[in-house]
């Protein structure tokens, strides 16, 4: 009996494998068929869109309804969205998708990642989707190459939220927000000296580089030039501003001290446990949304000079090794995307900065700003945005720079020896690129 | 017990003295007929990837994971000197020893007590299922769960501490408790899976050495120590292995809780090596880094199998 039982068993085990592996192939299959092969069935050209989402809010709903709407109005070509996790992890499903030589056909990624994306050889230039659109030139530094490799369309940069029923009550401007560190400093302390609540919070886990940015660039130095192997983590002016992040907690008491993670910040904010964030613009629906008291938004606080931001967020790509009928409709779906209707629509539904000036323009959008002043800031910071961090090797690269701030914040290390071992270690990473110049 | 656990060899011979039953007389082409299947699935999703494995890590591999050469070595110089490495072999090591030691000594303490348990008393059966459940719930759920349980100011266990006057901590947002948490998920997750193993060890210990025990050890510290405990031994050993095995191998609440943050406090080998082929597409030092793991981890998987073919249960 034991014998037919345990062989019984055999077979029951392999039928489920093999039934779990047809399965598997089943979904191969359909992937292929939804992906990158125009599909035989009909004249309907499908294409597949990853998208990450960055920030707070329910993004993913909203990016999923603009996708249907487009699918409505355009016979002929069928989107499937794919709700690919955040940046980083999106990036990773793109470029294992290229690996097996089924890439999407668009994807929304961050706009630095064009260095590696290029280096893979996935994307291909977009100059005349870009020139026809009158988007912001802020939003199209760096061109990489003489081409431009991507559409802007989740473009964001770093604010400072701060809480105006705070302000009032202990006696400071709602109107406005902090203008320089001392005056941060200075408003932060007086918060929590009558209100008791937490003066301020930046964001140290996540994407550390890119809150760390505007100091750095208001002490007068961008982390890194333009052409994707040049860092610059041991300048004097990251020395500065990372000094003053140490200090926000432990020489003025106005932060917690440690690492606080870039998705738990805006809830404390809403929840009134601190008087200001450091942020990025996308957030700003969410956050308006949920907060119970009337938010302010502005300007980061200058360091030396004028005051500066970071820009961030992500672009359409469209990718290599998808048919030209599928190219083409490609970029039907990213000209449509980033039509001042949409791009208007989209920034108000989660903050993003309108990509174009049409969009600003946009009557609806133009309502809608009188309403809610805050989302103009975003646009009018652009003047004083410098780009993201951008090079060869992103993740490694960001991995290094996030490391090196996170143990000065642990209080592992000093600012000076953390920023030079940083540089020595991204100086390695980036020596293959720069003497291929690729 | 014993022969239901998943690892004893599922050949059975027909109970002595008796003849074979007919249809398994000259059945042997069948027998390795039926066996086709699994052997190929292990040759196509097993041993296949593994020599692949084996073989990239000697290659040199661009950015697209395509081979351009021969590397010999250089895969594995450069994992070494990858800046992170160190740290998350460091970060590992605490994680397993802490792991494993607690999760076999609490599940020894678990199968004692549950031993004593009737299983025909009411309460038993509910006792069973509250202790089994965290087992079951897979790891990805069970860590958002744990995202819950651990957030700041809302969660279920900063409100306990609250009521107990403490608090306000941020367990995930400094390196050494996230590590912490993750060695408490684990228990969490494992003593009680570990405690059925050696609850099935105790059991198969025959009634008559628990009887002279009785009588002749009353008080059963000496019994535990001479008499239970060396009879457990080989069981011990086996789950230790296996806990060694589960704790080099978590990745999933790492994925869903830190993604090995903060500061890399709980980038875990496996971690690492996600991030180094899909985060840093470093293609040739992940191949490296698979070989080794493959390596360590096929070495603790045969201990185990030699344990429990060789040693377990000499006693039956």
């Amino acid at each position: 009996m034991k014998g037919v039982k345990s062989m019984l068993r055999v077979w029951a085990a392999a039928a489920a494998t093999g039934v779990g592996l047809l399965a598997l192939a089943g979904c191969g299959n359909a992937g292929v068929a939804s992906g990158s092969q125009p599909s035989s069935a009909s004249h309907t050209i499908t294409l597949t869109y990853d998208y990450p989402v960055g920030v707070s809010g329910p993004l993913a709903q909203i990016m999923n309804g603009m996708v249907a709407r487009f699918n409505q109005t355009h016979p002929g070509i069928h989107v499937n969205p794919v709700f690919s996790g955040n940046y980083v992890q999106t990036l990773a499903k793109v470029e294992t998708a290229i690996q097996s030589g089924t890439p999407p056909a668009v994807a929304v990624l961050n706009h630095t990642a064009v260095f590696d994306l290029l280096h893979l050889n996935a994307v291909q230039p977009l100059d005349s989707l870009v020139q026809s659109g009158d988007f912001y030139p802020a939003l199209l530094q760096p061109k990489v190459g003489g081409h431009y490799w991507s559409v802007p369309f989740q473009r964001s940069t770093v604010v400072l939220y701060y809480n105006k029923a705070l302000f009032a009550k202990a006696g400071l401007n709602p109107d406005q927000g902090p203008s320089t560190w001392q005056q941060l400093v200075q408003d932060a302390s007086l918060i929590q000296e009558k209100t008791g609540v937490t003066g301020i919070e930046i964001p140290s886990d996540g994407t550390v580089y890119w809150e760390f940015q505007p100091f750095a660039i208001e002490a007068g130095q961008n982390l890194a030039a333009n052409d994707g192997v040049t860092v610059h983590f041991n300048s004097q002016a990251a020395e500065t501003a990372l000094q003053f992040w140490v200090d926000l907690s432990h020489k003025y008491h106005v932060e917690p001290p440690g690492i606080l993670p870039w998705n738990t910040v805006p809830d404390d904010f809403e929840r009134g446990k601190t008087a200001m964030i450091v942020h990025s613009s996308g957030s700003l629906a969410s956050i308006v949304q949920n907060a119970s008291f009337p938010v302010g938004v502005s300007f980061m606080p200058q360091g030396v000079g004028q005051a500066r931001t970071n820009m961030g967020g992500g672009d359409f790509y469209i990718f290599r090794g998808i048919s030209p009928a599928q190219t083409q409709a490609a970029e039907t779906f990213v000209r449509w995307m980033t039509a001042p209707a949409q791009a208007a629509y989209w920034s108000m539904h989660t903050g993003y900065v309108p990509v174009t000036s049409q969009a600003l323009q946009d009557p609806q959008m133009q309502r809608f700003v009188q309403q809610h002043p805050q989302f103009l800031v975003a646009p009018e910071q652009l003047q004083y945005a410098e780009p993201e961090l951008s090079t060869y090797q992103l993740n490694q690269i960001y991995e290094i720079f996030d490391s090196a701030v996170q143990s000065v914040l642990d209080g592992q290390t000093d600012v000076k020896t953390a920023l030079n071992r940083a540089q020595q270690q991204a100086e390695a990473a980036l020596a293959p690129y720069r003497t291929t110049g690729q | 017990m014993v022969q239901e656990s998943p690892l004893t060899p599922q050949v059975h011979p027909g109970p002595r003295g008796l003849p074979a039953p007919r249809w398994s007389q000259g059945s042997t082409g069948l027998a390795y007929a039926a066996l086709a299947l699994p052997a190929a699935l292990v040759l196509a999703f097993v041993a296949w990837p593994s020599l692949s494995t084996l073989i990239h890590s000697l290659l040199a591999l661009n950015a697209r994971d395509e081979a351009t050469g021969f590397a010999g070595l250089a895969n594995y110089r450069a994992l070494f000197a990858q800046p992170l490495f160190g740290h998350v072999l460091a970060n590992t090591a605490w994680f397993t020893l802490a792991a494993s030691t607690l999760s076999v000594l609490v599940a020894l303490a678990l199968a004692f007590l549950l031993a004593r348990v009737r299983g025909d008393h009411p309460m038993a059966r509910g006792l069973l299922v509250a202790i089994f459940s965290p087992t079951i719930i897979p790891t990805i759920a069970a860590a958002n769960l744990w995202l819950y349980f651990l957030a700041p100011q809302i969660g279920l266990v900063d409100r306990l501490l609250r009521w107990l006057g403490l608090g306000g901590e941020n367990w995930l947002g400094q390196p050494h408790s996230a590590l912490a948490v993750m060695v408490a998920l684990y228990l969490w997750k494992y003593a009680p899976y570990y405690a059925l193993f050696l609850l099935a060890g105790m059991q198969a210990v025959p009634r008559n050495v628990l009887d002279a025990l009785r009588l002749d050890d009353p008080r059963g510290a000496l019994g535990f120590w001479r008499v239970l405990l060396p009879l457990l031994a080989p069981m011990l050993l086996f789950v230790t292995v296996l806990a060694l095995l589960n704790a080099v191998e978590t990745v999933d609440p790492i994925y869903v809780m830190t993604q090995g943050g903060p500061n890399n406090g709980t980038n875990l080998v496996m971690y690492y090596l996600y991030q180094l082929g899909f985060e840093f597409f470093a293609w040739g030092p992940a191949a490296a880094l698979s070989a080794l793991l493959m390596a360590v981890l096929s070495s603790l998987s045969a201990l185990a199998l030699i344990v429990l073919e060789r040693r377990a249960f000499h006693w039956q």
